[in-house]
């Protein structure tokens, strides 16, 4: 049985992001095929919760942070760790890909690698932080065998910026399930019994709260609900004391409690989507999966991750519109649409599936795929001989008319 | 003491005269269209006088002509004084009428020979590929490309405020330092001659009403101190405090930025199809200029990176060979030009990703 390690994941079993729930998924379905071994960071999992196997995947721990800045000496650590044994290293994020030259140069192990979203673009990161992330990216996708985008938008930034052709995997949000309502939830969440708008998110500037607050201050009659981490910076401080006198806003904190949080979800009348970073949202996927409609922010990978068939906003003035179209059979139909898409795109199988025939792929491979045809690369006096002029300037799939 | 008394004077005296000379230059400069004329490669909007190349020559030279070290300077440095005279007058005509660089190169070379024929010669390798002596000829050849590649070079550098004025003002003082320790008081009568000039031209240079120091500053001091360089390597003085390896490695270093980044600038052109001699913006300072620095700073950094560079080279000079420094420098310099390019780079995509994000 070929070896197998997943490097970069909090760990497992997952309870933290999307990673882990994805890492999760593929130890499920794939377990049969290969040997999985998972690294997990041990400042996430004390010693006394910490297994030796799950679901058949080894468990390694390592006593660094799997985010900030030490993921760089956990990725780094998990990288070297998994050479000694394994065929095929699956990075999930860049950090520690500043090794994949010397891996490519030295070693023959295969290397699939997920950068994530843009993280170097995020606002969350200072200026040195950014520089390095921009720059590994660079080493990710150019030294590895094959890299993963979760989004077209993603695909083509790499397609751009590196001319490498990044294969699409998003995530599944079958995990997440519909959850009726029941008669305590109701008592102490109270705005059950009418209809309202949920987001969910990190309390970050990226996520545009300030302006989905802003829009629903100004609409006395609609609730919104918004779950996130509120005391976790300055930031959500001043954002809960500015806002906390208006009745139709209610800001709660995080809930870890999966099914309250999803009863919350699935029972929300609209799904409220600021993310403007990162590719394919787990929690927007997760959202369509519970059948919610959408209004998203106006970025390339909300649109690429709903078909271009949610609401979109990029003012305040959207935000209005938005709300005020779906309403009724409106409502009905989007959240359909929705649920249609996810329940064809972002289950946990097809997503599993695609890593299958991807890594039986990566065993085989020897060099990158490129976005231009072989064609391209012919002479242009071969080509012209042929009559074949044409395959010389094709245009590819990130051009636009 | 007294010397030390001397040297002060020589150097209030040169500023006094720039001091004085500057504002009737730039009069005259407007009047008769010595100015420089904004264009899209150049970083000013209104007409700039060109004066400062021309207002240090003449106050340095006044100092000197007043100092005890007329005769002995006329009689040591003859041939500088011919050929930087030709190459001064040749910038003045350049800053006015453009020359073409085919007909400025060939009077570089012609100054370049000359100086060669007084005497001024590389005539060593000093151990680099482990050759020392060179055959005559090999000396003319090589001294000839070292002052003209050096003296475009300076050239190059004038491109923003204050970096080739301080760039001189820094040679000098490492040749005033040079003349000082090694009882080579004429070398430090001159340079400090020129550090006062310089230092009144560096002020007018960072003001609201500016003057640049036009071709005639940057070919004519270039020209000056490369020649100072060949000669104090060959001749470091009576005495030598500072040995005669330590001048040729801090001399070295001090020539290493400027004229490593002209032959990249030089290569990049070649490798892009253009004539070496098509200005354009692909300079150390041009860098610099895209992640978003300012003049002032940009000029600060690149004067700190060549002290940096000369100090160090002085300091670890028991342990260091030609070739050794040599290689420093070299990894020095691409250190440095390949992280700036890195961040010009990472710019560029912090705003092409938005565009992307939009559609």
């Amino acid at each position: 049985m070929q070896k197998i390690a997943i490097i970069g994941t909090v760990g497992l079993p997952a309870n933290y992001g999307g990673f882990e729930t994805l890492s999760e998924h593929i130890v499920k379905n794939l377990g049969k095929e290969y040997r999985f071994t998972v690294y997990c960071s041990g400042k996430k999992y004390p010693a006394a919760r910490r297994l030796k196997n799950y679901l058949g995947a080894q468990l390694r721990y390592l006593p660094f942070d799997a985010n900030g800045v030490q993921s760089i000496i956990y990725d780094s650590l998990s990288i070297l760790h998994a050479l000694f044994y394994a065929d095929a290293l699956l990075v999930l994020g860049v950090a520690g890909a500043w090794l994949f030259p010397f891996i490519k140069l030295f070693t023959n192990k295969k290397i699939i690698v997920s950068i994530d979203g843009i993280e170097w673009k995020r606002d969350k990161w200072n200026f040195a932080a950014k520089f390095y992330l921009w720059w590994v990216e660079k080493m990710a996708v150019k030294f590895s065998h094959i890299d993963i985008s979760d989004n077209e938008s993603i695909q083509n930034y790499t397609a751009i910026r590196y001319g490498s052709l990044s294969r699409i995997i998003e995530y599944g949000a079958d995990h997440c399930s519909a959850v009726a309502k029941t008669k305590e939830v109701c008592e102490k969440f109270p705005f059950l019994n009418a209809p309202y708008a949920i987001k969910v998110c990190r309390i970050e500037p990226e996520n545009n709260i300030q302006m989905v607050l802003e829009a629903f201050s100004k609409f006395k009659h609609q609730t919104l609900v918004i779950i996130g981490n509120w005391n976790n910076s300055d930031y959500g401080k001043n954002l809960r004391a500015k806002f906390k006198f208006f009745e139709n806003i209610i800001m709660l904190d995080a809930i870890y409690d999966q099914k309250l949080l999803n009863t919350l979800r699935s029972n929300a009348s609209l799904y409220i989507h600021g993310h403007s970073a990162g590719g394919t949202n787990p929690s927007l996927v997760e959202a369509m999966f519970m059948g919610l409609p959408v209004l998203a922010y106006d970025v390339s990978y909300n649109r690429t991750t709903t078909e271009n068939k949610a609401f979109y906003f990029k003012t305040i003035h959207d935000i209005h519109n938005g709300v005020m179209q779906l309403q009724g059979e409106k409502q009905k139909q989007l959240a359909a649409v929705m649920k249609e898409i996810a329940g064809r795109r972002y289950t946990w199988k097809v997503i599993a599936n695609k890593y299958r025939l991807l890594i039986a792929e990566v065993m085989q491979t020897v060099g990158k795929k490129s976005v231009t045809a072989k064609s391209a690369k012919l002479d242009s006096r071969v080509l012209l001989n042929y009559e074949l002029s044409h395959l010389k300037y094709q245009k590819l799939f990130y051009e636009k008319d | 003491m007294q010397s030390l008394f001397q040297l002060g004077l020589c150097a209030i005296l040169s500023a006094l005269t720039a001091f004085i000379l500057i504002p009737l230059l730039k009069r005259v400069a407007l009047k008769v269209n010595l100015v420089d004329v904004p264009n899209k490669r150049k970083v000013h909007s209104s007409p700039i006088p060109l004066v400062g190349g021309i207002a240090i020559a003449l106050s340095s030279v006044t100092a000197l002509l007043l100092s005890s070290q007329l005769l002995p300077m006329v009689k040591n440095y003859m041939g500088l004084i011919i050929s930087g005279s030709v190459i001064f007058v040749m910038g003045i005509v350049d800053d006015r009428f453009d020359i073409k660089a085919k007909y400025k190169l060939i009077i570089q070379l012609a100054c370049a020979y000359t100086i060669s024929s007084y005497g001024v010669r590389i005539s060593s390798l000093y151990g680099l590929f482990g050759i020392y002596d060179l055959p005559e000829v090999v000396q003319y050849l090589l001294t000839i490309i070292v002052i003209t590649g050096t003296v475009n070079a300076f050239n190059l550098m004038d491109g923003v405020d204050g970096l080739a004025g301080g760039l001189s003002l820094l040679g000098f003082a490492l040749f005033m330092f040079i003349g000082l320790y090694n009882h080579n008081y004429l070398l430090s009568t001159i340079s400090v001659s020129f550090i006062g000039a310089i230092l009144v031209f560096l002020k007018h240079n960072f003001s609201e009403n500016k003057i640049f120091m036009g071709d005639s500053g940057s070919l004519f001091l270039g020209y000056i101190l490369i020649s100072f360089g060949i000669s104090t390597i060959e001749h470091p003085g009576a005495i030598l405090h500072i040995n005669q390896s330590s001048v040729l490695l801090s001399v070295a270093a001090f020539f290493a930025i400027p004229l490593l980044d002209s032959i990249r600038v030089y290569r990049g052109r070649i490798k892009n199809g253009n004539s070496p001699f098509k200005a354009d913006k692909t300079h150390l300072h041009h860098l610099f200029l895209s992640i978003g620095l300012k003049h002032q700073k940009i000029s600060m950094v690149i004067l700190l990176l060549v002290s940096v560079l000369v100090l160090f080279i002085l300091g670890y000079n028991r342990f260091l060979s030609l070739s050794i420094t040599l290689c420093v420098i070299l990894l020095f310099y691409t250190l440095v030009t390949r992280t700036l390019r890195m961040l010009v780079e990472f710019n560029k995509w912090k705003e092409k990703i938005k565009q992307i994000e939009k559609n």
